[in-house]
Parts: structure tokens; sequence; C-alpha cells
């Protein structure tokens, strides 16, 4: 083949070029610390990368805030429930002491004072907030869910039913954070305040001592049952948000090795390459600048 | 034997021919670098006397020159005008998915894949604290931010679209400068072939003018025996002879094609050259990516409107309302209506998290909002709206790299063309340094010839004279 002087300047042009095109696309990828950053570049790897990212991580993100507002719930509930069964115990010892007959009248009056006491911190219990939310109103959370007018106390909440503030912890699995008032206190008529008030009635009023000891011990003993269940309930659901968070806590490492390993550069690898394409390159300038200059011309007189 | 001033022509055609071939290296010299110059070859022969029975043959008159010959081969020039018309089309193609795939910013954390997960998780995050307002005004931010991106980059697509109409428009301009230009060369070439002449210099030119318009178009030359040309573009009539045919731009309902000024429509196919590439991208490429967000944005609307409008605003009665503005395919594209509907830029308490009137503690119906994350809606039920969308941008990607791998690969082709071209038609420094060395010493040595012959003649004239 017959070679002219344009084409060994043109050779020397293009492996140039085809050398920094390469030297572009690494630098490219050196400096961004990414395999690619355009889906032309790796359409299945963008595809993945979009899915991982997005559908993976930012949703596994999204849940792990779920559940941390959800265990939030589950705190203070079992904190108002705790505070709850302290009172029920307390209500039972005075209840059993109040029922020996023995007492007198200034004992069976602090009694009382106290048990009034308790029934004012009950109520407040049932309207203890999380930041301004009543938590045991179902979803009526902006108004207090208990009212005490001095006789009886009225539930404003929603109920068990309709009032269960669902978060979803994964595509699959939803869990209700909250307890509404009447599943924590008992249903209107027959709730705690009821027999609180019932007891300060037989201690102040009616002086039935066997009604202390009788039917208000009974239903203190119920109450307290079922804020015992409240309890384990609450434990039950808070566990498996734990238990879940940390599912989602390990999906999260994976995801992200797995995103890494499609779309994160090997950096000693790249680095060598590039040095190695960097060589290649000066090899082509110094060989052009020899190549295309002489030709005959110089060595004639 | 000839006759004694014979000798003194062989002499002079000697010296005409040697300083010819000198002149014709020079030109190549001079030319060396000239884009499209083909060398040229001073091809010379000897001159023979007739044979005379009974005569001894005589030694010749000389030489002459018979032909400046332009060394080119039609082969490599045809096929390399078949690849320049190939990648160009691919290169125009890959320059318009290259700008389509920078405005869409995929996988980048700016794109709409991250922006639509966000607004997912703000329908989330309203679900688990229905009653908060810096939720409500972080998921209509979230819904703003998600709206207007996706009418930037739709409108972004829609000037780049417009740049290639206007491109086409200067590129067609371009063909009919070309067209006439040809047609002026043909008018000369034929002229001069007319008068038994011929000049390389045209007809280097004429070819260089079809190697720039086999970027733009594809076509067809066929040689006339007048030297003259008949080139077909598209398979219409683009020129023949000294008269062009200008190419014009028609808007055929939003799809455009090329006619000539005859009416004649342009059969414009796939690796048609760059023109075809223009052609792809406004005809199908940007109607494909736009009409996929049209298709994204008008179920996303639809959606969330439908099941917004079944939910509750806070802490109160009503219900009906819409999250985002309805969009109506009749009004234009529906990626450039994407907005928030007015009841909920105006109050945040309009968003419908609960199920029930007058609860402001349920999230459950933005839950079903944000579950629309999972729903199996796109492309007849079988994806969600990120599948989908995800989809769309992997073809985006394929056709991407399809396109740089089509132009990589036409380019080394066009190189190699190139390079066996330059082979043949290229001017070697070397060769021509030769060749002159070569011309200069026949040179001298026909102008020693005329010497020797004069001292001959001298003492023939000098000896018998005397």
């Amino acid at each position: 083949m017959r070679v002219t002087h344009r084409m060994l300047a043109q050779t020397v042009n293009r492996n140039l070029r085809h050398n920094l095109r390469s030297m572009q696309k690494q630098s490219a990828q050196l400096s961004s610390g990414r395999m690619f950053t355009r889906p032309s570049q790796d359409p299945v790897g963008t595809y993945k990368v979009m899915r991982i990212s997005g559908t993976g991580l930012m949703r596994n993100e999204q849940y792990q805030r779920n559940i941390g507002e959800g265990i939030t719930w589950l705190t203070i509930t079992d904190d108002a429930l705790a505070e709850a069964v302290e009172a029920v115990q307390r209500l039972r010892e005075l209840a059993l002491g109040a029922a020996n007959g023995t007492l007198a009248d200034e004992d069976l009056k602090a009694i009382s004072s106290e048990v009034k006491q308790i029934l004012e911190s009950l109520v407040g219990i049932g309207n203890t907030e999380l930041t301004g939310l009543y938590i045991f109103g179902g979803h009526q959370t902006q108004v207090p869910p208990f009212q005490y007018n001095g006789s009886t106390v009225s539930y404003q909440g929603d109920p068990v039913n309709n009032g269960q503030r669902i978060v979803e912890i994964t595509p699959q699995q939803t869990l209700p954070v909250n307890l509404t008032g009447d599943e924590v206190f008992g249903g209107t008529g027959t709730d705690l305040f009821q027999t609180v008030i019932d007891m300060y009635e037989a201690l102040t009023v009616t002086h039935d001592q066997g009604m202390l000891g009788g039917d208000i011990l009974q239903q203190l003993d119920a109450h307290l049952e079922r804020l015992l269940q409240c309890r384990a309930e609450v434990g039950a659901r808070a566990d498996r948000l734990t238990s879940t968070e940390q599912r989602l806590k390990n999906e999260h490492i994976y995801l992200r090795e797995l995103r890494s390993k499609i779309e994160d550069i090997d950096m000693a690898e790249l680095i060598t390459e590039f040095t190695m394409q960097q060589n290649a390159y000066y090899a082509a300038l110094a060989t052009g600048a020899s190549m295309i200059y002489p030709s005959l011309v110089d060595f004639l007189r | 034997m000839g006759s004694t001033f014979g000798s003194f022509e062989i002499g002079r055609r000697a010296l005409h021919a040697q300083q010819k071939g000198a002149q014709v290296t020079g030109q190549n010299i001079a030319n060396a670098n000239t884009e499209g110059y083909s060398r040229q070859l001073v091809l010379m022969k000897a001159l023979v006397p007739p044979a005379a029975p009974g005569v001894e043959t005589p030694p010749g008159y000389g030489v002459a020159i018979s032909d400046i010959r332009r060394i080119k081969s039609e082969f490599y020039g045809d096929q390399i005008m078949k690849s320049t018309t190939l990648q160009n089309y691919w290169e125009r193609v890959r320059e318009t998915l290259d700008g389509i795939e920078i405005i869409f910013q995929e996988p980048e954390e700016t794109g709409i894949n991250t922006v639509l997960n966000e607004f997912f998780d703000a329908w989330q995050d309203l679900s688990v604290n229905p009653e908060s307002h810096a939720v409500r005004l972080s998921l209509r931010e979230q819904a703003e931010a998600l709206t207007g991106l996706v009418r930037d980059i739709y409108g972004r697509l829609e000037e780049l679209k417009f740049d290639v109409r206007k491109e086409l428009q200067a590129t067609v301009t371009q063909v009919n400068t070309l067209a006439a230009e040809i047609a002026d060369l043909n008018k000369k070439i034929t002229y001069l072939q007319a008068l038994g002449k011929k000049s390389n210099e045209l007809l280097d030119q004429r070819d260089l003018c079809l190697q720039e318009l086999s970027k733009l178009v594809n076509i067809r030359v066929n040689q006339k025996a007048s030297g003259s040309l008949e080139v077909l573009a598209g398979g219409c009539i683009l020129l023949h002879d000294d008269r062009h045919f200008d190419l014009e731009i028609r808007d055929e309902g939003g799809q455009l094609a090329v006619y000539n000024e005859i009416g004649a429509r342009l059969s414009i196919r796939e690796g048609d050259g760059g023109i075809a590439g223009m052609l792809q991208s406004y005809n199908t490429v940007f109607p494909r990516y736009q009409g996929a967000l049209n298709n994204l944005v008008s179920t996303l609307v639809n959606e969330v409107n439908d099941l917004h409008k079944g939910g509750y605003v806070f802490d109160g009665p009503t219900t009906g309302i819409n999250f985002f503005t309805p969009v109506d395919p009749d009004l234009g594209a529906e990626a450039l209506q994407f907005s928030i509907s007015d009841e909920i830029k105006t109050d945040l308490n309009n968003i419908a998290a609960a199920s029930q009137a007058d609860h402001p503690g349920d999230g459950s119906n933005a839950l079903k909002i944000a579950r629309l994350r999972e729903a199996l809606i796109m492309e007849e039920g079988t994806a969600t709206f990120h599948d989908y969308f995800r989809g769309v941008m992997a073809d985006l990607g394929v056709e991407g790299r399809e396109a740089e791998r089509m132009s990589l690969a036409m380019e080394r082709v066009m190189e190699s063309l190139q390079e066996k071209q330059e082979s043949i038609s290229g001017v070697s420094l070397d060769d021509e340094m030769l060749n002159l060395v070569q011309y200069q010493h026949a040179y001298n040595a026909a102008a020693r010839f005329l010497n020797v012959l004069d001292e001959m003649l001298g003492v023939l004239f000098s000896e018998i004279g005397s």
C-alpha cells in the first residue's frame, strides 16, 4: 500500500483522538466516582440503579421513618399505660384499705381525697399528648378525648374499630400505632373513670365498705387486667416494629452494596487503566512528532 | 536516418515534457494538503514514426504528453459517500438522544425517578402525621417540585425539538446551495469537454461537493457521457446538467417531510444522512419521549385525583377535591398542564388525608395515595409508575447506545476507506520529490542533448565550411 504524509498525519491524529476519547471517559468516571452517569453508558445498569435508589433505598428509608414515628407513638402510649397501671394498683390498695372497716373518718377522708386526685390524674393520662396530639382519641387528636365535668367523665374520641392510626411498615404490612380511649379505659358507662367515681362516692357519700371490697375491687381488677393486656399488646407491636426496622436496615445495607457494585468504580483498577491510557497517549504524541515532519525534502540538497 | 534538425525537435519535446512533469509535480506539492485534491500523474508516450517497408525503422520522434491523469478510485469514492451518509445519520440521531439524556438527568438524584419517589414518600409521611401542618407543607412542596420538574423537562424537550426544526431548515438550504454549485460545475465541465479539454481541478471540486451533499442526504449519482451528472436525492431529482431543483420542508400535521420544488416527496429512510437523522428526531424520537411523559402525567393525575376526591379535608366534612389540576389532551400537552389544583394551592387543609369526615388523625387516604407507588397501573396494568418511567429511560439508553455504537462503527469504516482513498489519491511528498529530481535530471539531460547537437552541428559547419 502506498503511504502518503497526509496518511501518517491522519493516523497520528486518529490515534490521538481515540486515546483522548478513552481518557475522557475514564476521567469522567474517576471524577464522578461512577461507572456511568447516563442511560446510554449502561442502560441495564441505569434501570437497576434507578430501581435500587428509588423504589429500593428511598422507600426503605421511608418505612424506617414510619417505624420511628410508630415507635414514638407506642413508647408514649406504653408510658401512659404504665402510669395508669400504677394508679389502678394504688386504687386497689386504697379500696382494700377502705374496705377494712376499722379506719377513722379522717383516714377515709384522706383516702377519698387521694382517690379524687388519682381520678384527675387518670383523666390526665387519658388526655396524654404527643406534640400537641391527643394519643387516646383515635382520629380525634385535636381535642382532649376525656372530659371531666366534676361528676362524670365522657369519652369523645373515636371507637377502636374506627379510630386506628395505621402506619405502613412494609409494602405488605400495616400496623396500628395507637390505642383508643375505649380500648384502654373500657367502654362508656363501664370504664375505669366510672369505677373510680363509684369508688369515690362509696367513700364519701354512701360509705359502702362492702361495695368497696366487692364490686369496686372486682372492677379494679378487671381494669388492671385490661391495662396489662394493653401494655402487652403495645409491647408486641413495638417488638414487631423493632424487628421490621432491623430487617429494613439489613436490606438497606444490602441495597447500598448492590448499587455500589453496579455503579461505583473500582478506583485502583480505573487509575491503573487511566495511567496506561495516558502512557499510550504520550507514546502516540511522541511518535507523531517524529513521524509527521521528515520527508525526502529534508534530505535533498 | 531522420533529418538533421529532427533531432532538435526531439530535444524540444523532451524539454517541454519534462517541464510539464515538473509543473504537475509542483501542482501536486502545492495541493498536498488540499481537501478533496487527487494527485495528478503526467503520462508520457514515445512518439514512434510509421514503419515503412524497406526502410530502416527510425529511432522515433521523441516524447509527448498523452494525458495528465487524475488518480482516483471511483469505487472508494462511492463507498465513502455511502458510509458518510450512514455515519451522519447516526451521528445526528445520537446528538438528539444525547440532548434528551442530558435533559432527563437519570440516574442522577435530580431526575424524575427520585422526585416521584419523594412525592410518594411525602404521602407516606402524611399518612403517619395527618395533623402536621409542616408535613402538609412539605407534601405540597414535593408536589410542586414534581410538577415543576416534569413541566421543565417537557418544555426543554420542546425547545430542543424546535432547534432540530431550525437546523433542518438550514440544512435543506445547504443542500440547495450545494446542488446549485454542482449544477454550475456541470456546466463548466461539459463546456470544456465539448472543446475536448478537461479540468481535473473542476472534477475534484465537484467530487468534494458530492461528498458534502452525501453527509446531508442519501444521493444517487448518474454520470452522463457529456461529463455532466444527474443527482437524485431520496429517489427524487435534485439536479441534472445545469438545472437544480430546490428542496423545501413541509409540515404535515406535526410530521415534517422534504419535497423538491416540482412537488415530489423525498423518500427518506433510516440511515439516509443528516437530514434523515433530523427528520427521525423530530418525527419519532421526540414524540416518543414527550408522549411517555404525557402518558405518565395524565395517568398519575387521574389516579391521584380519583383517590384524593374520595378523601376528606383536615378535620372537616368537605370531600371531592382534586389534588392536581385535571389535564385535558385537547388543551395541548398534558405534561405542560401538570400542576397542583387551586384548592390545594390556597389551603393546605384541603389535602384529603382522611377517609372519613371530621377525622383529623386519619391518614388512611394519604396511605392509599402513597400506595399508588406500588400499584400496577401503567402498561395495561403490568407496571408501576416507576417501572414505566425506568423502562422509558432504559429504552432511551439502549437507543442512545445503539446510535453511538453505529456512529462510532461508521466512523471507523470511514477512516479506513479514507485511508485507502488517500493511499491512492493522496500526494506523497517523497514520490513528488523523486519525480521532481527525475524530471530535473531528464530536463538537464535534454538540454545537454541539445548542447551536444549544437556542438556537433558546429563542428560540421566549421569543418566543412572552412
